[in-house]
């Protein structure tokens, strides 16, 4: 993702778009909407790649009823009847102009509901409207054609469509076989007339760009797993000692040390791996040599423990139970682990992960980012300045491949009744450029009155 | 836009002897006006106190802008070998021509003559902020944060 563009939501006041990169950064005062906006890029994603209708209310964020969601202030007589958003994608396979996918949400049953998905590239289009009745439908320019379930048939050759596009309507439209919505061998597309030739290829460029954009974005389709992950700002608390548990993922990572103790117990190639991803990272931090899990039984249903290990300069310490270490350890593994995991998804949302953190540990955290967006995207609210300053570090001492372009900072500035997002980017030498003049004015205050100015 | 403080004046800002000139400037610092920082210069402005916890939060916030080291050493050796500089603060001028600065707060007159020849300063006259004369604000001084002037060719 690119850039995500919001409409009357939350407290974005009508339309506006903001700069998404491998990392992007979120920042700025509490309330400023940092977390609706990344509810609203689960709710994009879950629309555009998810077989589930976006829930606003899904934790790990809890955004209310429709009118709790969309836009509205006491300046409006009336708050307005829709909300939407829209993220573009920009790949070299898919040519120079970016994927744009496009979701409008009305109210239904008090809560929003996603009445349009659509996606386009440059003026051609397919789209679930769902607005009235349900229907399939695509254009190019002015024209368009449009279809609606049970047999009726509209002005449009199927074969049009790829197998991957007929299948992401599909699947938009919760299992309408879309097979079933055009009737085989209607030709709207005559090869006497030049206009609706050209539209056609137009279409079939869409639709061989869907195939591409469907495979990466739900590339990780699979259940109990999103294809998007959204932690908590606060992980579950430590055990002393654990059950095994379904592996389901839940944003507090109730579930990881079950993971770890199942990884473990099969000593596989795969837990070796973890294991000294999470203890590299352990001693970037200051946090743990190593980690280890204890079983209080043979079998694989029996209770297990989290232990961890701290070296000294000279001798080793003893295993100690997760329990029986600093809070910032048990916070941060669920985190870690969903990052290091071999079929982490492609896009995270992350609250506050230094939360617990020392200093020390928030900026290893900020290089453990920089070497990740490369892969997945991380879009990360924040609040750590030792964060954003090693990422700028990194990035301008070459410690990362990510690129001065491929960091953005979302400054989210609150206003009387709404908010506003500014994004601001770096240059090679880690330098904040097009910060607006309130970007840090608190800390510029403070630190004046540090030094006495 | 971009400005400089030479070691000379920077205790007018951030050191024990401040001047009302020297605080109006740093009142008009953002992420618009930036303070350019780098090479020899910034060596002797970490001298003076509070200035590095002040830099550390303007480079956070975008009010300060790091030049590397070795750009601003490397002109800094180009205009040494040049000769035609009068004053000996190259690493400052080095520092203008990196960083695209046009504005200059110093007191010393043989580095004032040489920021505003423009055979040294990237083809353009460099303006002076100075408190020669006194250390209050004066119209000239608010007239270079009006907006009127192209304080950075970078």
């Amino acid at each position: 993702m690119n850039s995500i563009t919001l409409e009357n939501y939350r407290c974005f006041r009508g339309k506006q778009t903001a700069r998404l990169a491998p990392l992007t950064l979120l920042v700025g005062e509490n309330s400023s909407g940092k977390t609706a906006f990344m509810a609203m890029i689960r709710a994009l994603r879950n629309a555009a790649f998810a077989n589930k209708t976006p829930d606003f209310r899904e934790p790990p964020y809890d955004l209310g009823s429709f009118g709790e969601v969309v836009y509205n202030d006491s300046r409006q007589s009336a708050q307005p009847d829709f909300f939407g958003a829209s993220f573009k994608d920009s790949n070299p396979d898919y040519g120079e102009t970016p994927v744009e996918f496009s979701a409008t949400f009305e109210e239904r049953d008090g809560f929003p509901f996603p009445t349009m998905r659509k996606i386009s590239q440059g003026d051609a289009w397919l789209a679930l409207d769902d607005r009235s009745e349900s229907k399939i439908a695509m254009g190019v320019g002015e024209r368009s054609w449009e279809c609606v379930h049970q047999f009726q048939v509209f002005d449009v050759e199927f074969s049009t469509l790829s197998a991957t596009a007929r299948f992401a309507l599909r699947h938009w439209s919760r299992g309408v076989d879309a097979t079933m919505l055009f009737k085989p061998g209607d030709t709207p597309f005559t090869s006497k007339d030049a206009s609706k030739n050209a539209a056609k290829n137009r279409l079939e460029a869409l639709s061989r760009t869907t195939d591409l954009w469907w495979a990466r974005g739900a590339r990780i389709f699979k259940e109990p797993f999103a294809q998007t992950f959204a932690g908590a700002p606060v992980r579950s608390q430590p055990r002393r000692t654990y059950d095994p548990m379904r592996q389901s993922q839940d944003p507090e990572g109730e579930y990881i040390p079950s993971y770890l103790a199942r990884l473990s117990r099969r000593d596989s190639d795969e837990w070796s791996a973890l294991k000294k991803k999470l203890e590299t990272f352990g001693k970037a931090a200051g946090l743990f040599d190593e980690i280890s899990i204890g079983s209080l039984g043979e079998g694989a249903g029996d209770p297990f423990q989290v232990r961890i290990r701290k070296f000294g300069k000279e001798l080793k310490g003893r295993d100690r139970n997760l329990i029986d270490v600093g809070y910032g350890v048990s916070q941060a593994l669920p985190l870690l682990t969903e990052l290091f995991r071999p079929d982490a998804p492609p896009v995270f949302l992350l609250q506050q992960p230094e939360v617990h953190l020392h200093p020390m540990a928030q900026a290893a955290l900020g290089s453990l980012f920089c070497s990740i967006a490369p892969e997945r995207q991380l879009i990360v609210e924040t609040h750590s300045d030792y964060i954003m300053d090693r990422a700028r570090m990194d990035v301008r001492d070459g410690k990362t491949e990510l690129k001065p372009d491929d960091v953005s900072i979302l400054f989210f500035e609150r206003g009387e009744l709404d908010a506003r997002i500014h994004s601001i980017r770096i240059d090679k030498d880690g330098n904040v450029l097009d910060a607006p003049e309130s970007y840090g004015a608190f800390f510029m205050e403070e630190t004046r009155r540090v030094i006495g100015r | 836009m971009c400005v400089i403080i030479d070691a000379n004046a920077a205790h007018q800002v951030f050191g024990d002897n401040k001047s009302e000139a020297g605080e109006f400037l740093l009142s008009r610092l953002s992420p618009r006006i930036k303070l350019a920082v780098g090479g020899g210069l910034l060596d002797e402005l970490e001298r003076i106190g509070g200035f590095n916890l002040w830099l550390l939060t303007a480079l956070r916030t975008g009010q300060a802008r790091l030049i590397p080291d070795d750009e601003v050493n490397s002109e800094t050796d180009r205009l040494r070998s040049d000769a035609t500089c009068e004053s000996n603060d190259h690493h400052v001028l080095a520092l203008a021509n990196i960083s695209g600065a046009r504005l200059l707060f110093t007191n010393d007159n043989a580095l004032q003559d040489d920021f505003r020849n423009p055979r040294i300063i990237g083809g353009t006259q460099g303006r002076i902020y100075t408190t020669i004369q006194s250390g209050g604000v004066s119209d000239t001084h608010r007239d270079y944060f009006s907006g009127r002037w192209r304080l950075c060719d970078g």
